[in-house]
């Protein structure tokens, strides 16, 4: 893959790639700038069939919560199906609107972005989904779909777009052949590629991923990780890492928070979190996943996530906790516990001690 | 990317902790046990555009009573289709070209389709993927459950609910009698799982077929669903075949691993010696892969290349194209020209398909069980 990326310039200005910061992988982030800043959000979605009459409910998808996305950085996002990380993706690149709550980018509101200030925004976040096939137009050849985004954006003409289209390709490591391909002429694998060549068409700075290897097999699960790093380290990409898979998580981040229905329970380095958990809920959900790191001393959780429809109150983890007593009942707050390690627990102390 | 590597390399892939405490060399000596299935010579096809590609090329398989059998390898290289052959639910399209799956002695593959229904459900359940797209959405899951019980051993409607609730609250459902009568999309993916199993088990079958039963779920509740399904399995002396991608499942609660390749055997043997002494190089680039486990630059080992494309002519190896063995050993015109066959290593119980095993040009290293980093 080529390192720097060189970019036309006979035709109308193209995007050009931030300049390469490359650094050594999982180094301590050196910039500690903020990128994207969440601030108090909150997301719930109404449940349709509450019916005439019906008490109208909600889903709460996001329940107050605030994160800080570094400049240079991989956050990786954990949870469980339903903890609200996908909503938290689509609500920072404002795919759906937030109902309250304060989130920028680079010191840009995006939330009262109006369309020109938010097709600017879009330029520099994009996302991509766990299913390839989907995220493609069956009936567009993968150069087109790659393509789109530049035309829409109204970005060189169709000639330099074509140059563009197969720089992106070698970029994700594809010959220029596969432009005219159609998707059901490639892989799972190849399709993520070229999902990926797509978010990165705009030149963006933030790159949401959710569950970008899920459906994928072990090899070629670790040749896209492989690549997002390359592209971290040559393109200085910031990344949000969504996954439920730890062992992903674990490889890709720098900084790891753990979600638990709607709200944030744990957030910290890589290496605080999975050498020293301090939730409950992250000490349950790594002995589950990473049976080696945790032993026979931590049993399985019982039972499955609470419906978010009606959370419980307080701390939302304490009805499947092994810890929880009386005063849990009562919201507890996310406090930094430890240098870089921050937790909503108010026995955490307790929980530090059974790992 | 190549595996840095000399031969004397081998034994970089770190153990893994298994299910089992004894020594590795007493699994050899563990008791063969009687056969269930026998697969022999299977060989089945697929009509693609580019005519007829084999899905599955000849492939031999032994399950024993009571013994759980994990089936690995990558997308397409046949797990599927041969769990669908023993159930008989291939698509239509498909076609068996060759070979026997003796249930019992009995070659399932000449019974009448009269004759294969009362196999299903009765002697062979299946458990899939996405539970609560198996699920009936029409129908009381309570129903479901009772079916086998209804239709194959003509239990009362009265009594197979009373069963099926009984059953229910059987695989961990709480509030077992008022969850009978909730319909699929009620129920979360676990509990559609445990409903599944519910059902499968309800027959009293002696083969559980688990196409990845937990990988549509989350992390805390797959955890519950593979104890659930080890604990029925080895309470009812079943025996399983899982099929499954996730390698940390397979080094839990396997008894015995048949990596498959291409539509083909590669490798099979006890679990505890698939996973920390992989023989064939393609089962140890694939624990390499699987286990995340980043290599001295940081970067994660992915196996070079892909898997062959359906309908390409396959000549010698089918890994050869893939595994830098060949070359550095210097003998990849064999590996191009010649098929390896499946031959036994250090004990009968563990076979490989590789010249370079075979010859003893690969050494490979034991390497003390323990646990990963």
């Amino acid at each position: 893959m080529p390192a720097d990326a060189a970019v036309p310039s006979a035709s109308p200005p193209l995007p050009t790639v931030p300049a390469p910061t490359v650094r050594a992988r999982h180094a301590s982030v050196a910039a500690e700038r903020p990128l994207v800043v969440v601030e108090g959000v909150t997301k719930h979605f109404p449940v349709s069939g509450g019916g005439f009459l019906g008490k109208s409910e909600v889903v709460h998808a996001i329940d107050d919560v605030s994160l800080t996305v570094r400049e240079g950085e991989v956050l990786g996002l954990v949870g469980e199906t339903g903890s609200g990380k996908s909503t938290l993706a689509r609500l920072i690149l404002r795919l759906i609107r937030a109902d309250t709550g304060r989130i920028t980018f680079d010191g840009q509101d995006v939330l009262g972005a109006d369309n020109r200030q938010l097709k600017g925004l879009r330029r520099q976040m994009q996302i991509i989904f766990q299913d390839p096939f989907s995220a493609l137009d069956p009936s567009m050849r993968l150069g087109q779909s790659i393509e789109a985004p530049l035309a829409q954006h109204g970005i060189g003409d169709r000639a330099s777009r074509q140059v563009k289209v197969d720089e992106l390709l070698g970029q994700v490591g594809l010959d220029p052949s596969y432009a005219v391909r159609y998707p059901s002429e490639c892989s799972g694998g190849q399709l993520h590629r070229v999902v990926i060549a797509r978010a990165l068409s705009l030149g963006p700075r933030f790159l949401a991923c959710d569950e970008p290897t899920s459906s994928l097999d072990a090899s070629i699960r670790a040749q896209i990780l492989n690549l997002l790093i390359d592209l971290r380290d040559e393109l200085g990409l910031t990344l949000l890492m969504i996954s439920h898979d730890l062992r992903v998580v674990r490889h890709i981040s720098d900084r790891v928070a753990v979600m638990y229905l709607g709200r944030i329970v744990e957030i910290g380095t890589r290496d605080e979190i999975f050498e020293r958990p301090l939730h409950p809920y992250t000490q349950k959900l790594i002995a589950a996943s990473m049976p080696e790191r945790a032993g026979d001393r931590h049993s399985l959780v019982q039972g499955e996530p609470p419906s978010p429809i009606n959370p419980p109150s307080g701390c939302r983890f304490r009805e499947r906790c092994p810890l929880a007593i009386e005063a849990c009942k009562e919201l507890p707050p996310l406090e930094v516990v430890r240098p870089g390690h921050t937790v909503a627990c108010i026995r955490w102390q307790d929980a530090a001690a059974t790992w | 990317m190549s595996l840095s590597g000399s031969p004397a390399d081998r034994a970089s892939v770190p153990p893994v902790a298994t299910s089992a405490t004894s020594p590795i060399a007493a699994l050899d000596a563990a008791p063969a046990r009687e056969p269930l299935i026998e697969i022999r010579n299977l060989r089945v096809q697929l009509p693609t555009r580019d005519g007829l590609v084999s899905a599955i090329d000849g492939i031999d398989l032994t399950i024993g009573r009571g013994e759980i059998v994990a089936l690995v390898g990558e997308s397409g290289s046949g797990k599927s289709m041969t769990a669908l052959s023993i159930a008989r639910l291939l698509p239509p399209a498909a076609k068996v070209v060759s070979g026997t799956i003796l249930l019992d002695g009995v070659d399932l593959l000449k019974l009448t389709d009269r004759e294969m229904d009362r196999v299903r459900g009765s002697r062979i359940a299946m458990l899939f993927q996405q539970p609560k797209a198996t699920l009936d959405p029409t129908s009381r899951v309570g129903e479901q459950v009772g079916e086998t019980l209804r239709f194959q051993r003509h239990v009362g409607r009265r009594q197979a609910w009373a069963r099926s609730v009984e059953l229910l609250a059987d695989v961990g459902i709480p509030e077992a009698d008022r969850r009978a009568r909730a319909y699929a999309h009620q129920l979360s993916g676990g509990m559609a799982q445990r409903v599944m199993t519910a059902a499968a088990i309800s027959g009293e079958p002696e083969l559980l077929i688990a196409d990845e039963p937990t990988t549509a779920l989350d992390v805390t509740v797959q955890a519950q669903i593979l104890r659930l399904l080890t604990t029925k399995v080895r309470d009812h002396g079943l025996s399983m075949l899982l099929i499954t991608h996730d390698l940390g499942i397979v080094s839990t609660i396997a008894d015995r691993v048949v990596v498959l390749y291409a539509g083909k055997v590669v490798e099979d043997g006890p679990t505890a010696r698939i996973i920390n002494e992989p023989n064939h190089p393609y089962t140890e680039a694939l624990m390499r892969s699987s286990l995340l486990i980043p290599l001295a630059d940081g970067r994660l080992y992915a196996i070079p290349g892909g898997t062959p494309p359906p309908g390409e002519e396959l000549v010698g190896c089918r890994f050869r194209a893939r595994c830098h063995y060949a070359d550095e050993l210097g003998i990849a015109d064999r590996c191009a020209a010649v098929e390896p066959g499946l031959h036994a290593c250090e004990s009968d119980a563990h076979h490989c398909r590789c010249w370079a095993v075979e010859d003893g040009l690969i050494q490979v290293q034991p390497a003390s069980a323990g646990s990963l980093p």
